[in-house]
């Protein structure tokens, strides 16, 4: 019964498809040095092809375009009309008038252009321009129904209804290419995994297989949105590598990403919930500037740490060509020594009394509280490694004090990580409290966050096993260490402002 | 020192740099003209924003549906039922509910097939019973059939469930209908007190239908601008005898909102006027309408013997409202059937359906003078 009816309401589609009596309008402008030309389109739905012959020189006389406030006199270049089978045995009507005036806009201008052309006329109200030689901006370059002879089916955007517009064009080439939209495009295996969940969980029939297979799939989905850019995974590995980090550090990561992503997907999805104003797409755009600040704020701290360490620590780096058996060499020096002796030295020098360590005044700082802390992973001395990781000098890397501030950064990179909420995530949570299957909705929410932090961990885990792998091979590298606490710092801070920068693009 | 300074320097140059990358979008265009006043503009541009982050939403697309069928309504734009013929399946399609069932039956009554109209809202009520929206299908359709018994039972119910301006635009309508007509006014002066926008022209052009119908032509004229209704404007211009006005006024209504009706309603001024000519070509467009409606799956016998008795093609005006009327028994047809009757010579029959078309007790003011005529005629 609702199929037989729902198939006889299908069928009434109007003839045309902005409506019987549209008449929808299109003004392409580009801009060249020396001139200004449009193509006015003009499309009639049957009716009004039975009231209306439009002449270009009435399209050309409603259409006024202001080059720094002064007006455009049109010539009338070649017109085209052609009348297209409609419904009903009646006929469409297609104009196409082709305008072009001269105009100064060798160097910048800002142009005004109204279309007053049958302005009581329902339809289609479109605006393009593009600059040969110029730099234009204001409006799309291309017009997205081919020049009103397809119109885009968007249910949810109304047809547009452009009639004015403010231009700025300057001389140059188009540097203004459309930027690839954020990432979140996915590959199709992924896509098509997304709208199955989406569909389970508004099925009306939900079996405890079907659950369980929804929950692993939720767990891949969010392993494989940690993969997309913008989660501070660059950030994550800059920070592991320039530091001393260890295993535990990638789990420390990986369970703030667990427990921020969950908890931020239910409070956005109860407040979406709540108010269906709020906009999901500038709520995202927040959010990644949050996360991109976070990450900011962390480079920044990075960054002073290592500024003011240096200042405390200068002196220890003058002696770099003392002795082997001076130990200080060993924890300040670029290593430009032997691997071997490294080792040696190195073992030597601890079996030494504590007493020689104390005597240093960079070992009474770095070592206090604990004196055997990074004497544990001998092996990370011999070479300095990319970047100088292991670098004994990490300000944040010593004393109580220190771990604090390490858990502190780690954590805060952790939830910036976890702060972008994955969209299918949302959707999921949103689709199951809108049916009732709020615990569900939850689990799978849980399920996304625990995917999302085996990627991140892992991705951690291996990043510190290839470092430690390959380190003694690039001692070169081991030359610019003293700048690696600055370098990292500063990279991390770089990254941090892109991420904001990016997720900005999406709320501006 | 000098590697400080470099790393500053770096790091500002790297921060220059990706905010030429990230491509800052310095100035957008303005596709829509923002318009955050009407009630309806801004629940469809919410709707739409909803939908676009959470695509599963069968709730708010069931919403989208029933606005683009209001929006249809209001800016007479028809390329909007189509708009909302797929947002409603597409609700329909991910989770049957009630609300696309209401919203579907809305726009069958919009596109005047009013018995699917009926089944679908009944299908709604199946769902959810205290659904007053599609009780306000159902009276609709009931009404618009002519079993006007059961719209005013189920007009009782719907105010019942949400005394809203729905249910008292309903509860308005029913009380004139059946010749109430200051109930009818109060009730709508009542729901003028929490209409705004879109809304609250909407009551006024129905306040100035209800005194258009009771021929109160001053007080249908300050509605009427108020609401700035058109059409009634026209009307009211032409029974007042400022006809140059009402032509303007159906003029341009003819090149923007091109309905039928009013292609024949200018059809017949023009030729009161003895203007045949521009009188043709009202009709010519009003043939190509009726085609066009045809070929799109659609009908409306009551326009299309609108449009034969502004030709003087009696004979066809009855064989259309025949169909009609058995179709649905509305006062309206009743009106029409015995009106073409009376100009196809049939006076005796005539006066069966100008009978009926009085029979509720309605006094609108047309149905009485065409009544009249035929009992003259019959004399």
């Amino acid at each position: 019964m609702i199929g037989l009816v729902l198939g006889a309401t299908m069928a009434l589609l109007p003839a045309h498809p902005l409506g019987n009596f549209s008449v929808n309008q299109l003004v392409s402008l580009t801009l060249h040095p020396d001139r200004v030309e449009a193509v006015a389109v003009v499309d009639l739905a049957e009716l009004p092809s039975l009231q209306l012959k439009p002449a270009c020189a009435e399209i050309s006389a409603q259409l006024t375009v202001k080059v720094d406030g002064r007006p455009l006199r049109w010539t009338l270049g070649s017109a085209d009309v052609a009348r297209n089978p409609g419904a009903a045995g009646l006929e469409t009507t297609h104009v196409t008038c082709h305008l072009s005036a001269p105009a100064t806009l060798d160097r910048p201008a800002s142009l005004d252009v109204v279309n007053t052309y049958l302005p009581d006329r329902l339809g289609w109200h479109e605006m393009t321009a593009t600059g040969v030689g110029l730099q234009v901006t204001g409006l799309p370059s291309a017009s997205a129904t081919d020049q009103l002879r397809t119109y885009p089916e968007d249910l949810l955007s109304s047809p547009p209804d452009v009639r004015y517009a403010h231009l700025t064009g300057q001389p140059g080439t188009s540097a203004y290419a459309p930027t690839a939209q954020a990432a979140g495009t996915q590959p199709g295996i992924f896509a098509r995994a997304e709208s199955w969940l989406q569909n389970t969980v508004g099925d009306r029939t939900l079996t405890p297989l079907v659950g369980l297979l929804a929950v692993l799939l939720a767990m891949v989905l969010g392993a494989g949105h940690a993969l997309l850019p913008g989660h501070g995974k660059t950030v994550m590995a800059i920070y592991l590598a320039g530091r001393a980090g260890r295993p535990r550090d990638a789990l420390l990561v990986g369970a703030t990403v667990t427990a921020t992503h969950t908890g931020g997907v239910l409070a956005l999805g109860l407040l979406l919930t709540g108010a269906s104003s709020l906009a999901g797409e500038s709520v995202l755009g927040w959010l990644g500037i949050a996360s991109g600040t976070l990450v900011t704020a962390v480079g920044l701290a990075m960054l002073i740490t290592a500024l003011r360490h240096r200042r405390r620590t200068r002196h220890h780096h003058a002696p770099h060509h003392h002795a082997p058996h001076d130990h200080a060499v060993h924890h300040h020096a670029p290593h430009d020594h032997a691997p071997h002796d490294h080792a040696v030295h190195h073992q030597a020098a601890h079996r030494q009394a504590g007493g020689e360590h104390v005597t240093h005044d960079h070992a009474a700082h770095r070592h206090a509280g604990r004196p055997h802390h990074h004497h544990g992973h001998f092996h990370r001395h011999d070479g300095g490694g990319v970047f100088g990781k292991g670098h004994r000098h990490d300000p944040v890397d010593g004393g109580a004090g220190g771990v604090r501030k390490r858990r502190f950064a780690l954590a805060a990179l952790g939830i910036a990580g976890g702060l972008v909420p994955s969209p299918s995530a949302l959707i999921v949570l949103l689709g199951a409290i809108a049916l009732g299957r709020t615990g569900f909705g939850i689990m799978l929410v849980l399920a996304y966050g625990l995917g999302m932090a085996a990627t991140l961990t892992a991705a951690g885990l291996v990043l510190l096993k290839v470092r430690d792998r390959i380190s003694h091979r690039f001692q070169v590298l081991t030359r610019l260490a003293p700048a690696a606490p600055y370098a990292t710092g500063a990279l991390v801070l770089v990254v941090g402002f892109g991420l904001a920068a990016r997720a900005a693009t999406l709320v501006v | 020192m000098m590697k400080r300074a470099a790393a500053v320097v770096l790091t500002a140059a790297a921060l220059l740099l990706l905010s030429g990358a990230f491509g800052f979008k310095f100035s957008g265009y303005q596709a829509q003209p923002a318009n955050a006043v009407d009630p309806l503009t801004l629940s469809i541009d919410r709707a739409q924003q909803r939908l676009k982050a959470v695509p599963g939403d069968w709730q708010t697309w069931a919403a989208l549906g029933s606005s683009y069928v209001e929006q249809a309504r209001i800016t007479g734009d028809p390329s909007f039922y189509h708009r909302a013929d797929a947002a409603l399946n597409k609700s329909h399609t991910l989770r049957p509910n009630d609300a696309a069932l209401t919203g579907l039956g809305a726009l069958a009554n919009a596109r005047h097939d009013f018995a699917t109209a009926e089944g679908l809202a009944r299908q709604a009520l199946t769902v959810n019973p205290a659904s007053a929206t599609a009780y306000g299908v159902l009276v609709d359709a009931l009404t618009q059939l002519g079993r006007s018994q059961e719209a005013s039972e189920a007009v009782q119910r719907m105010l019942d469930l949400d005394p809203g301006l729905p249910a008292l635009s309903r509860a308005a309508y029913d009380a004139e209908q059946h010749g109430h007509v200051d109930e009818s006014r109060a009730l709508w002066r009542r729901a003028l007190a929490d209409a705004y926008g879109s809304n609250a022209l909407f009551v006024h052009q129905q306040l100035g239908d209800l005194a258009w119908h009771g021929g109160d032509l001053a007080t249908a004229l300050a509605e009427y601008r108020i609401a700035g209704h058109q059409l009634g404007l026209a009307r009211v211009f032409a029974a007042r005898g400022e006809t140059e006005a009402a032509l303007g006024f159906y003029a341009a209504l003819s090149a923007t909102r091109p309905s039928i009706s009013l292609l024949a309603e200018y059809a017949t001024l023009l030729r009161q006027q003895g203007r045949p000519a521009p009188a043709d070509a009202q009709l010519a467009l009003a043939d190509a309408a009726l085609a066009l409606l045809a070929a799109s799956g659609g009908t409306d016998h009551l326009a299309a013997a609108e449009v034969a008795i502004a030709r003087g093609d009696f004979v066809s005006a009855v064989r259309f409202c025949e169909q009609e009327w058995s179709l649905r028994t509305h006062s309206d047809v009743a009106d029409l059937l015995g009106w073409s009757l009376h100009l196809a010579g049939q006076d005796a029959k005539a006066l069966v359906y100008a009978q009926k078309a009085v029979a509720l007790g309605t006094r609108n003011r047309d149905y009485h003078a065409h009544l009249r005529a035929i009992e003259e005629s019959l004399k």
